[in-house]
């Protein structure tokens, strides 16, 4: 194991590479320990931090006093913690609401007015009956008409100005205020488990194919085989698109379309390698033994296979990625709850032109350093068993 | 032979098709030239008694090992008739039991046994899988055969790349051994080992022969070896039987012009001088062979008959038979 190790990295690339890759498969496994924010918990993002650049500080929203104000002939007075709310009559239809807190305000909402009441120097919620003042330090101004009602319901909400905290967002944020750096975290984790158990799935289809394919022959061989050369002949993301088309989105789909993929190759480098080694004399001895051909598929025949599977496996890998990135992006693979890399860059896709460029380019970034990656370490493998490139 | 001989052959026959799949068939519709086939075995008759060794001899390419695989039921038969102990083969193989009294050594002691499986599972899966033997006693089941083979319980837990050509094939007997054969079919199972190892092989093949009481049929190209293992032997040549005499018989007064060239073409130490038989020609391709006797374009002895007749397989004497015209006339 250490020979081989060592033999792995007298590449250099392939040794950075390979630890590139577990840094990854370390990213899929250990998502929640690592990123700093979880992206699915609703409570742990605010709209108010969406779309920031990468190295904002996170904001932090000011105390919030929310009172209800029952005026009699346009007095009334209510304190509600450290706020103390004042309404008096300035004129005949005009009352005056005053707030007194530690500090000034950053916010300050009126919200409950009957229809024909207006706020000086406010701006109307176009539905709601509510009223954000433009200036919250000053006094506001309450227009009720020709005289003030015998009996005014009014609430107020007053709130103070929102503060930075130390919290920084590394690589910025997306349009719902998330973490860039988390969701591209949780992404990894997604797209890579996506990726390594489509590519584990495919293997086991294709080379149960395959070494099927191989022990019957005849009839069995060419059906089996036709068919793969059939669905190579389709381009790949064009099976996927209409496997999920008819499917549905969902991870369980996304799964069916990879092996529906990816089945042939591992199915035609198992039927090259079970041949020849079917025509080994520990074949014929396992037979003359009685072994039922299941066992002698799968506990003799089966391992000597493994080492082109495995390189095949490594790279399929890096490809299952790929393609579920394409499908995501294209809007037929997860589901939005199930946000992937390529839904990341589907997402920050749109902001592209509006120079919000890290919400699609680092989820890009990452998706490239995983598959090429995962691909070098393929391609070393492959280099290394074969001997006619062995020096 | 008065008890039930272990192999009962009559008129065995193996053909391998040389084309197959929908085309080649629909172009030899068409142009109505007979299917092109190779007679890998062409009606070989013969017997062997339980705890006798045969032989069977000849160059490559003489159906030997293919014999050898329709004896082990690992192919299957094109016509004639294949009896073990009064049954028939195919009622014999249909019972796993019955059907591992039978067991092959192979030539190459590198293909032979799975490179990615340990000697431990290599010997002890079969006899666990048929029930011979419960789990818990694989080990020791293993290490007893393994030392009737002279090989340590050190080998137990190693791979075969661990072991030399002639260790290796004492792994592939204890293989065969741990199924308790009575018939053992030994295809060339010396011929890819250096002649110090053959002889050691051999003795413990004869060895196990005497204490097991096994029946055995050794296949090889080598006359030396099968002069010093063999009770009886088959000559082979392009598929058929063409001398069937015990041992001593054979070397000592072969009948058929092809044995003859291969005894005359076998090196010895007693003599100074190495005669060999004038032989004319190479050995006639298997896709298209002579007409009449096979051997009749390197013989000596052909006359006109020999080109339209299949010469029978003749009795000689009790024991011997031999398949030419003129067996009578040589020796």
């Amino acid at each position: 194991m250490t020979g081989f190790l060592k033999e792995f990295a007298e590449s250099r690339m392939a040794a950075a590479c390979l630890a590139l890759s577990l840094l990854f498969a370390a990213c899929a496994l250990f998502a929640p320990f690592i990123a700093p924010m979880n992206p699915y918990d609703l409570r742990a993002f605010s709209l108010d931090d969406a779309r920031l650049p990468p190295g904002s500080r996170q904001v932090e929203k000011g105390g919030l006093f929310r009172a209800t104000l029952s005026a009699r002939e346009g007095a009334a007075e209510e304190s509600e913690g450290a706020a103390t709310f004042r309404l008096v009559e300035e004129a005949p239809g005009r009352l005056l609401l005053t707030v007194e807190t530690e500090g000034t305000l950053g916010a300050l909402r009126i919200l409950g007015l009957p229809r024909d009441a207006s706020v000086e120097g406010a701006r109307r919620h176009p539905i709601r009956s509510e009223w954000t003042l433009a200036d919250p330090t000053a006094p506001a101004a309450i227009e009720t008409g020709a005289m003030t009602p015998a009996v005014l319901n009014l609430t107020v909400e007053a709130e103070l100005p929102a503060t930075a905290t130390d919290t920084r967002f590394a690589l910025g944020t997306d349009s719902y205020g998330r973490d860039m750096l988390s969701a591209i975290i949780y992404g990894i984790r997604i797209s890579f488990i996506v990726g390594a158990i489509g590519a584990v799935g495919s293997m086991a289809v294709g080379s149960a194919l395959g070494l099927a394919a191989a022990w019957f022959g005849g009839r069995v061989d060419a059906a089996i085989m036709r068919l793969a050369g059939f669905q190579l002949s389709i381009p790949s993301l064009m099976v996927g698109l209409l496997t999920l088309t008819i499917l549905g989105k969902g991870v369980d789909k996304i799964l069916i379309a990879i092996i529906l993929i990816q089945w042939t190759v591992f199915a035609r480098t198992t039927r090259s390698v079970a041949l020849a080694e079917l025509r080994s004399d520990y074949v014929d001895a396992a037979r003359g033994l009685r072994l039922s051909a299941v066992r002698i598929n799968l506990r003799h025949i089966l391992p000597n296979c493994l080492p082109p599977l495995l390189v095949i496996l490594t790279i399929n890998i890096a490809s299952a990625i790929t393609l579920e990135a394409s499908l995501s992006f294209l809007g037929v693979g997860l589901p939005l709850t199930q946000p992937s890399l390529g839904m990341l860059i589907a997402n920050g896709y749109e902001y592209m032109f509006s120079n919000l460029y890290w919400i699609a380019i680092f989820p890009g970034i990452a998706l490239m350093l995983m598959v090429v990656s995962i691909n070098v370490v393929g391609d070393r493998l492959r280099d290394m068993f074969n001997p006619q490139l062995k020096r | 032979m008065t008890s039930v001989p272990m192999i009962a052959a009559h008129e065995l026959s193996k053909v391998f098709p040389l084309e197959r799949g929908l085309w080649s068939a629909l172009s030899r519709k068409l142009s109505g030239r007979p299917p092109r086939r190779v007679q890998a075995v062409d009606r070989v008759s013969f017997e062997v008694a339980p705890g006798e060794t045969v032989g069977i001899v000849g160059e490559s390419g003489c159906g030997k090992s293919t014999l050898a695989k329709m004896l082990a039921g690992l192919s299957g038969t094109n016509g004639g008739e294949l009896l073990l102990r009064g049954r028939p083969l195919a009622e014999v193989m249909s019972d796993p039991r019955q059907a591992l009294k039978v067991q092959m050594i192979f030539q190459d002691p590198q293909s032979s046994l799975n490179a990615r499986m340990k000697v431990v599972d290599i010997v002890g899966e079969a006899p666990v899988v048929h029930g011979l033997i419960p789990r818990a006693e694989k080990e020791a089941r293993v290490r007893a055969m393994l030392e009737r083979v002279g090989l340590g319980p050190e080998a137990l837990h190693r791979y075969p790349h661990q072991f030399s050509g002639g260790q290796r094939q004492r792994i592939g007997i204890a293989r065969a051994l741990a199924v308790e054969p009575e018939l053992l079919i030994c295809d060339e199972s010396v011929a890819a080992l250096d002649v110090s190892v053959q002889a050691q092989i051999i003795n413990l093949l004869m060895e196990l022969r005497r204490d097991l009481g096994l029946t055995m049929l050794f296949i090889s190209h080598d006359l030396s070896v099968i002069r010093h293992i063999c009770d009886r032997v088959i000559v082979m040549y392009l598929g058929r039987a063409v001398e069937i005499a015990p041992t001593d018989a054979l070397f000592a007064d072969p009948r058929h012009p092809y044995t003859r060239m291969l005894l005359a073409g076998m090196p010895r130490i007693s003599t100074e001088r190495r005669a060999f038989l004038e032989v004319a020609g190479e050995i006639p391709s298997p896709l298209a062979p002579p007409a009449g006797c096979h051997f009749h374009p390197r013989c000596q002895f052909r006359t006109e008959e020999c080109l339209a007749q299949r010469p029978p397989l003749d009795p000689v004497d009790a024991r011997r038979s031999a398949a030419c015209l003129r067996w009578r006339e040589i020796g």
